[in-house]
C-alpha cells in the first residue's frame, strides 16, 4: 500500500495553448507505465481533447470560458446555460450521489457549485455511476481517475501513465487532503501519483487475436493529430474482427472479487456470459450484483479505494490487463442505468453525442437514425429530432439512453436496473427491445424485479449476501447460475428456491 | 411541439405472445401426429399389417416427446411470464389438452399391440370390420373437429364434439353385441373379443377429444363444465 513517489505539481492546463509535439515520448511512456515518466506540460491536445477539457472544466468559470473560447463549437454548445452544463457534467462524470457530494463539498473538484445530483439510491454505500460507461468515451473513460477527465490527463504531465484506478488504492484519501487552492488538476495528479500494486489480476495469455485493441495500438490510432480519434470508430475498431468472434462466450469471469477499501463487496464470482444472450443478475439488495456488473466494463475503476481481483476475460482478453485501454473497453461495452438520464439537448444531439466525441466517421444522420431505429424510437421521434429529450416520456427517455449507448456500436450492453423507474408498458417495450438487440449484442442486466429476469433473460445468476462476523461483513457471492427456466422452475440450491419463491430477500 | 408519447396500444411482450402461439402450434402438430398414428393403426387393423403396427408403436415416442416439450414450455411460461386472464386459461388448458393428445397416441399404440394377439390369419367378421372402419372414420373426424375448435376457439364446435361422440359410443356397443353373437368358432370369437378391445380404444380416443372440447370451452368462457357425464349421457346445450 505504499504510495509511489509524489510528482512535482503539474502545471495547470491552459486549453487552446499551443503545445510542442511530444507524442512519441508519450507513447513510449505509456508502454512503460512503471517508469512514472514525468512529462510535464507541453502535451499537445487533439482538438477533440480540447473540447473535452473545456467541457470538464466546467467548475471554474474563468477557465471554462477560456476553454470554451479555445475549444470550439462543441464546448460552446455544451456550455449553453450554466445549469444545463452542470447537469451534463453531473451526468457525464458519472459519479454517484455520495461521491458527487464528496467532490462538490470538499474539493469542488469538478463542478465548483452544487449541481444536479444523480439520483441513484445507494448500493451498499457505494456511489453509483452515471453515464460514463454509456459511451466508453475517452473523456469519461479516463475519468478512471475519479474526477480527472481523460483529456486533462496528458496536460497534467502525467498522461504518459494511463494505468487504471484499480491500482490506485488510496487515491481518494489523497484527494480528500488536497487543498482546494491547489486546483483540481493538481489534486488529481497527486491522486494518481499514489498508485500501489494490488492483488493478482491475471493476464490473458496469448491474446494475439485481440478483440480490444492494445493500448499501444490505440495510441497509434488516436495519436495522429490529423485524424484525432477518427480511426477508432467502430469500422476501424471492430469492423473486421466482429466477423471473427470465436466461441460462444462473451465474458469469462474467474474468481472475481471486489474490495471497497477494507470491505469485500463480492467474492469468488466465476461466471461465463454467452454471446448474444441476455444474462440476468438477481439477488437481494447489497448482494453485489451491480458491483459485479461494473467489473465488466471497468466502471469500478472510477470508484476510489476499489480493488478488483480475479480475472475478467472479454472474448478471451483480460479486461484488466495492462495492455487494455479502459476507454476502448467502455466503448465496446456500453451501459444503461436505472434512471433515464438523457442530456438536456435535442433527441438528435443526445444520440449523436457519443459518436461525435469518439470521432466516429460516417454520416451522422445515418448513425443517429440507425440507433433510433434499433431502439424502436425512430417512428416516434423522426419528426421531432430537434425537440428536447426532456419532453419525452420516461420510457422514451430510457430508450433514447439505450439508443445513445448503441450509437457507438458496442458489442455488449450492461443494464443496471434499466426499468425500475418505468411503468409496465414502457418496461414491456424495453424488454422487447432487449430481445431484439440480442440478435447482435450480448446483454447483462441487473434487476431487482425477479419477474423481469424471468421474462427476458436466457440465463440467470442468483447472488446472495454472506454474513461474517455477526452482520459486520456482508459479502456478495453467487449461489446458482443456470438457464433462466431452470432457476425459476427447478433451482438446485435451497437459497435460490427461497428467493425466487419470495420466502426471503 | 413536444414528442408524441408512445402509443400504449402497440402490442408488446412480443416474445411472450410468440411463445404462446408456438405452444399452440406445437400442440396442433401433436394432434397431426395422433391422426397419422390413428390412420396407421386402423389400416394395420384392417389388414393385419404387423409391420405398420410396429411403426405406430415406435412412432408414439414422437407424440410423447411432443407432450414433454409442450409441458416444459407451459411450465416455463408459468414461471417466467406470469400469465393471466386468457393466457392463463389457455396455458392451463394446454396442460390438459396435451395429456389428452398423449393418451390418444397411447390408444393407437394399444390398438396396434392387439394386432399380433389376434394371430396371423385369423378368421374375421365383415360386420365387425365394417363397424370398426366406420368407427375409426368417426373418431378421426372428431379429433379433427377438436383441433379445429381449438384453433379457432369455437365453443359451439367444441360442444358439438359430445354429440358426435355419441355415434362412436353407439358403435362401440354395437361391436360388443356383435362380438357376443359372432358364432361358435373359437378362433373367430377370440378375434372378435380382441376387436372389442380395439373398439374400446377408439371409443376412448373419442372421449379424449370431448375432453379437449371441454378445455376449449373453458378457455373461451372461463367456466369449466363437463359436456357429457358418463352416467347421464350427453348434456343438452339448453342446460
Amino acid at each position: 500500500m505504499a504510495p509511489a513517489g509524489r510528482p512535482a505539481p503539474a502545471e495547470r492546463i491552459r486549453p487552446g495553448r499551443a503545445s510542442p509535439p511530444c507524442a512519441g515520448a508519450c507513447r513510449r511512456a505509456r508502454r512503460e507505465p512503471a517508469s512514472g515518466a514525468q512529462h510535464a506540460a507541453g502535451h499537445h491536445l487533439k482538438p477533440v481533447d480540447q473540447r473535452r477539457v473545456a467541457f470538464f472544466r466546467g467548475g471554474d468559470d474563468g477557465v471554462f470560458q477560456r476553454a470554451v473560447a479555445a475549444g470550439g463549437a462543441e464546448a460552446a454548445r455544451l456550455a449553453d446555460g450554466g445549469d444545463q452544463r452542470l447537469d451534463q457534467c453531473a451526468g457525464l462524470i458519472g459519479i454517484g450521489e455520495q461521491h458527487f457530494d464528496h467532490l462538490i463539498d470538499r474539493h469542488r473538484v469538478m463542478l465548483g457549485v452544487p449541481a444536479v445530483k444523480i439520483g441513484h439510491h445507494g448500493d451498499g454505500g457505494v456511489a453509483k455511476l452515471g453515464l460514463a460507461g454509456q459511451f466508453g468515451l475517452g473523456h469519461i473513460g479516463h475519468a478512471d481517475h475519479v474526477a480527472v477527465p481523460a483529456a486533462v490527463e496528458p496536460a497534467l504531465g502525467q498522461g504518459a501513465e494511463l494505468r487504471p484506478l484499480h491500482r490506485q488504492v488510496g487515491a481518494a484519501a489523497h484527494m480528500r487532503h488536497a487543498q482546494a487552492g491547489q486546483g483540481r488538476l493538481q489534486v488529481a495528479a497527486q491522486a494518481r501519483a499514489h498508485r500501489v500494486g494490488h492483488g493478482h489480476m491475471g493476464h490473458a495469455a496469448g491474446a494475439e487475436k485481440a478483440f480490444l485493441p492494445r493500448k499501444g495500438a490505440v495510441d497509434e490510432l488516436v495519436g495522429d493529430d490529423e485524424g484525432a480519434g477518427r480511426q477508432v470508430g467502430p469500422q476501424a475498431a471492430h469492423g473486421a474482427e466482429r466477423q471473427h468472434i470465436g466461441g460462444a462466450q462473451c465474458f469469462e469471469c474467474r474468481d472475481v472479487g471486489v474490495h471497497y477499501g477494507e470491505h469485500q463487496a463480492i467474492r469468488g464470482v466465476s461466471l461465463d456470459f454467452g454471446l448474444r444472450e441476455i444474462t440476468a443478475l438477481i439477488g437481494p439488495s447489497g448482494c453485489g450484483k451491480s458491483t459485479f456488473l461494473r467489473c465488466l466494463n471497468r466502471m469500478n475503476d472510477l470508484i476510489p479505494n476499489t480493488r478488483v481481483d480475479g480475472q475478467v476475460l472479454y472474448h478471451g482478453q483480460d479486461l484488466y490487463s495492462e495492455e487494455i485501454d479502459p476507454v476502448q473497453v467502455r466503448k465496446r461495452i456500453g451501459m444503461v442505468f436505472q434512471k433515464p438520464n438523457p442530456f438536456p439537448k435535442s433527441v438528435y444531439d443526445n444520440v449523436a453525442f457519443g459518436p461525435r466525441v469518439v470521432g466516429m466517421e460516417g454520416d451522422m444522420d445515418e448513425i443517429v437514425e440507425r440507433a433510433l431505429i434499433r431502439c424502436a424510437l425512430w417512428e416516434e421521434v423522426k419528426d421531432r429530432l430537434d425537440a428536447n429529450a426532456f419532453g419525452m416520456s420516461g420510457g422514451q427517455q430510457q430508450r433514447l439512453c439505450i439508443a445513445r449507448a448503441l450509437a457507438t456500436d458496442p458489442d455488449v450492453l450492461l443494464m443496471d436496473e434499466p426499468c425500475s423507474a418505468l411503468d409496465p408498458i414502457s418496461t414491456g417495450r424495453i424488454e422487447d427491445l432487449m430481445t431484439e438487440l440480442k440478435e447482435r449484442i450480448s446483454i447483462v442486466i441487473v434487476t431487482h424485479n425477479m419477474q423481469q429476469a424471468a421474462r427476458v433473460s436466457d440465463k440467470t445468476a442468483f447472488f446472495t449476501v454472506e454474513m461474517a462476523d455477526g452482520e459486520k461483513h456482508r459479502t456478495g457471492v453467487v449461489v446458482e447460475y443456470a438457464d433462466t427456466t431452470t432457476i425459476f422452475t427447478k433451482p438446485r440450491d435451497e437459497r435460490t428456491e427461497d428467493y425466487v419463491t419470495g420466502k426471503f430477500g | 411541439m413536444g414528442i408524441p408519447s408512445e402509443d400504449p396500444m402497440t402490442p408488446h411482450r412480443l416474445l411472450y405472445q410468440d411463445e404462446i402461439a408456438r405452444l399452440q402450434r406445437d400442440t396442433l402438430e401433436g394432434f397431426d401426429l395422433v391422426i397419422a398414428a390413428l390412420d396407421r393403426a386402423l389400416e394395420a387393423l384392417a389388414h393385419q399389417d404387423l409391420e405398420l403396427a410396429e411403426l405406430v408403436v415406435a412412432d408414439d415416442d414422437r407424440i410423447d416427446g411432443r407432450y414433454l416439450q409442450i409441458h416444459q414450455g407451459v411450465l416455463s411460461l408459468f414461471a417466467r411470464q406470469a400469465p393471466v386472464a386468457t393466457d392463463l386459461r389457455l396455458l392451463a388448458a394446454l396442460l390438459h389438452v396435451i395429456r389428452n393428445m398423449e393418451r390418444m397416441g397411447d390408444q393407437c399404440v394399444n390398438i396396434s399391440k392387439l394386432i399380433p394377439v389376434s394371430g396371423e390369419k385369423p378368421p374375421t367378421d365383415p360386420q365387425i370390420l365394417s363397424m370398426l372402419e366406420e368407427m375409426g372414420l368417426a373418431v378421426r373426424e372428431i379429433v379433427r373437429q377438436a383441433m379445429k375448435a381449438f384453433e379457432t376457439r369455437d365453443e359451439t364446435m367444441a360442444a358439438d364434439l359430445a354429440e358426435r361422440d355419441q355415434k362412436v359410443n353407439d358403435l362401440n356397443r354395437a361391436i360388443f353385441r356383435r362380438a357376443l353373437e359372432v358364432g361358435n368358432d373359437l378362433e373367430l370369437r377370440e378375434w372378435a373379443m380382441t376387436m372389442t378391445l380395439a373398439a374400446r380404444c377408439l371409443e376412448r380416443v373419442g372421449d379424449n377429444a370431448v375432453d379437449v372440447g371441454e378445455q376449449i370451452a373453458f378457455v373461451v368462457t372461463g367456466v369449466f363444465r363437463e359436456f357429457a357425464d358418463a352416467s347421464h349421457g350427453p348434456v343438452s346445450k339448453s342446460e
